[in-house]
């Protein structure tokens, strides 16, 4: 009331309207998250953080956007939907293996050596009733990244985020372990590229890391010695990597098999794997994310994004 | 309930929102039909009902909502277990939504309707924009010998834009997009419009289910966010762009002829079904 204020009160001025109340609210972009923005949703809720690296055309986008493409379609991997904040993200990386691209087969946007590396995000539940909401992260990088990251400093720290990965895959291209004037070179390409990663110190104690033989129909296609040289690459990478990587695991997939190749497992694996990729390893492991302090939240990144609906659907596991 | 109710209707362009709202208009003023909700009287400025239904009458095309001739029309009902109250519903255009997914921003007079909803309807024209998948057509046609050859590639311009989304994915983005700006449960009724066109191949949600799965797992699952149902509505009756058809229409004894709800198996023509089951049980 008027009357009972103090004559020494100084009376605050209304902030003009127009300043604070803009015609347009800004929602969130849809587009693939920066580390950044990623990093927000991490901070809200238990997230998944899963990584494909390998060498050009080895088929990481392809199986991301596989992904996506099986879950248009309906439950996957015995998830259902919930969400992304990347729709568009997704939808651009999937464009290629679309009718409306006009394009005769199916294709994949190349993953771009940008600046910045860039993350998928899905909300999923699992089928069953009563099962908690999950929040997975996924991201497509070049090995390039991470020979870079072995040799500067400034290129390593682009990867800070990274290291919170508790899935890697490593995809060895199915296609050039098929060829055999490319296999060889297939087979340290890989192999360098985890060597990198690991020098990258990517591979926290609870990461596991899985070697995922990609385009398996091309590989089952070139008959019994191209099968035999991925078992002996697979015997030489048990190997050379056991000691130093104590989750480490083996894959076939082919996450777009050609029409000739299918039979009954339309997935080409796929579903089993994304299984394991979304899964943490055995609690017995020493988890180093849960031994650390939970990061700060910083207000500015928040005020970016309204994030009331994660609010809201957030679930501990 | 309160004596007030405001619904929010969403919808790309062309998906029926405004000949839904001419239909309703037409049974809740004609009277003679048995309705779960029924008009207690006339008020407030009907010029924009009178002509948009006056069109729906005549068969003529319902002239889309452009931006600048957004309404809000007040209607005031009554019905058994709901008592008298007035319902409020904007009648938004089409492309305010389709400009929220490309600019990616809400009007703040948008986001007035969207704090206030007390239900929200959801409206999809069945002609889906599906995204098919070139792995699955090629794939048909592997399994399907004789099966035609898309007509993809022949002058189509690949560059990817957000226009190509296909619509489950514009839809559920919708959703979220009101999620972002609603702290309450929202119950959605998702209303299949021009449902005479498939209402021979099943349930209005099966045809959600096998059209848009991604929408229908987005709403299944996040039931802490959602109540919904699925509900089929022929507000027009048929394709009055074909001659004939719209001569067979306007040659219905009673106009109310023309409407068709289906909510899972069961059939009627009341049109205030969808709104009843958005403000019921409150």
């Amino acid at each position: 009331m008027a009357d009972a204020v103090a004559a020494d009160v100084k009376v605050k001025e209304p902030e003009p309207v127009e300043e604070t109340d803009p015609e347009f609210i800004e929602l969130f972009s849809g587009a693939a998250l920066s580390a950044t923005d990623a990093e927000v949703i991490t901070l809200r809720s238990r997230t998944h953080l899963v990584v494909f690296v390998g060498a050009e055309g080895s088929g990481k986008t392809t199986v991301l956007a596989s992904i996506y493409e099986h879950l248009n379609q309906g439950a996957f991997a015995g998830f259902k939907f919930a969400g992304s904040r990347t729709l568009l993200g997704f939808e651009e990386i999937c464009h290629l293996n679309r009718l409306a691209s006009g394009g005769a087969q199916p294709d994949t946007q190349r993953t771009r050596l940008t600046d910045e590396t860039k993350y998928y995000h899905l909300a999923l539940r699992p089928a069953e009733p009563a099962a908690t909401r999950r929040d997975v992260l996924l991201s497509a990088m070049s090995g390039e990244l991470f020979r870079m990251a072995r040799d500067s400093q400034e290129d390593a720290e682009r990867l800070t985020f990274l290291r919170r990965a508790d899935t890697i895959v490593v995809l060895v291209d199915g296609e050039r372990l098929a060829t055999p004037t490319q296999r060889t070179s297939a087979q340290a390409d890989a192999a360098d590229i985890l060597e990198s990663v690991l020098d990258a110190n990517m591979v926290s104690r609870s990461c596991r890391v899985e070697i995922a033989f990609s385009k398996l129909d091309r590989i089952t296609a070139a008959g019994q010695a191209a099968l035999d040289f991925l078992a002996k690459t697979q015997e030489k990478f048990e190997g050379k990597f056991r000691v130093r990587v104590p989750h480490l695991s083996f894959r076939r997939i082919a996450a777009r098999p050609a029409p000739s190749s299918v039979s009954d497992n339309l997935d080409g694996g796929l579903a089993h794997a994304f299984v394991a990729w979304t899964t943490l390893v055995p609690s017995s492991s020493t988890d180093e994310h849960l031994g650390q302090p939970a990061p700060t939240r910083d207000d500015r990144e928040f005020s970016k994004f309204g994030w009331r609906y994660f609010e809201r659907t957030r679930r501990d596991p | 309930m309160s004596t007030s109710a405001n619904l929010l209707f969403i919808g790309l362009p062309g998906s029926g929102k405004t000949t839904f709202l001419a239909a309703l208009w037409h049974v809740l003023s004609d009277r003679s039909s048995a309705t779960s909700l029924k008009l207690t009287k006339l008020g407030g400025d009907r010029a924009y009902l009178n002509q948009i239904t006056k069109e729906w009458r005549e068969c003529s095309q319902v002239l889309r909502t452009n931006l600048q001739a957004e309404q809000v029309v007040v209607l005031h009902l009554d019905g058994e277990g709901f008592g008298a109250f007035d319902l409020s519903i904007p009648d938004l255009a089409g492309e305010a939504f389709k400009q929220q997914l490309s600019d990616r921003r809400m009007s703040r007079h948008h986001d007035t309707f969207v704090q206030e909803a007390t239900g929200v309807m959801l409206f999809l024209h069945p002609d889906v924009q599906k995204g098919t998948q070139l792995t699955v057509a090629r794939r048909l046609e592997a399994e399907l010998p004789g099966a035609h050859e898309e007509a993809a590639g022949a002058g189509v311009d690949n560059t990817w834009s957000p226009e190509l989304l296909p619509t489950q994915s514009k839809l559920v983005e919708l959703l979220q997009f009101l999620l972002e700006r609603t702290q309450r449960k929202l119950r959605v009724a998702v209303v299949v419009s021009a449902w005479d066109l498939v209402d021979e191949l099943g349930a209005p949600h099966e045809f959600v289910a096998r059209e848009l799965p991604l929408l229908q797992q987005f709403l299944e699952v996040n039931d802490e966010l959602f109540e919904y149902s699925v509900f089929g509505v022929s507000a027009q009756g048929g394709d009055i762009t074909v001659a004939a058809e719209k001569q067979t229409l306007l040659e219905l004894d009673d106009a109310l002829k023309r409407i068709k709800v289906r909510q899972e198996q069961q059939t009627s023509q009341d049109v205030t079904k969808p709104i009843a089951w958005l403000l019921g049980n409150r």
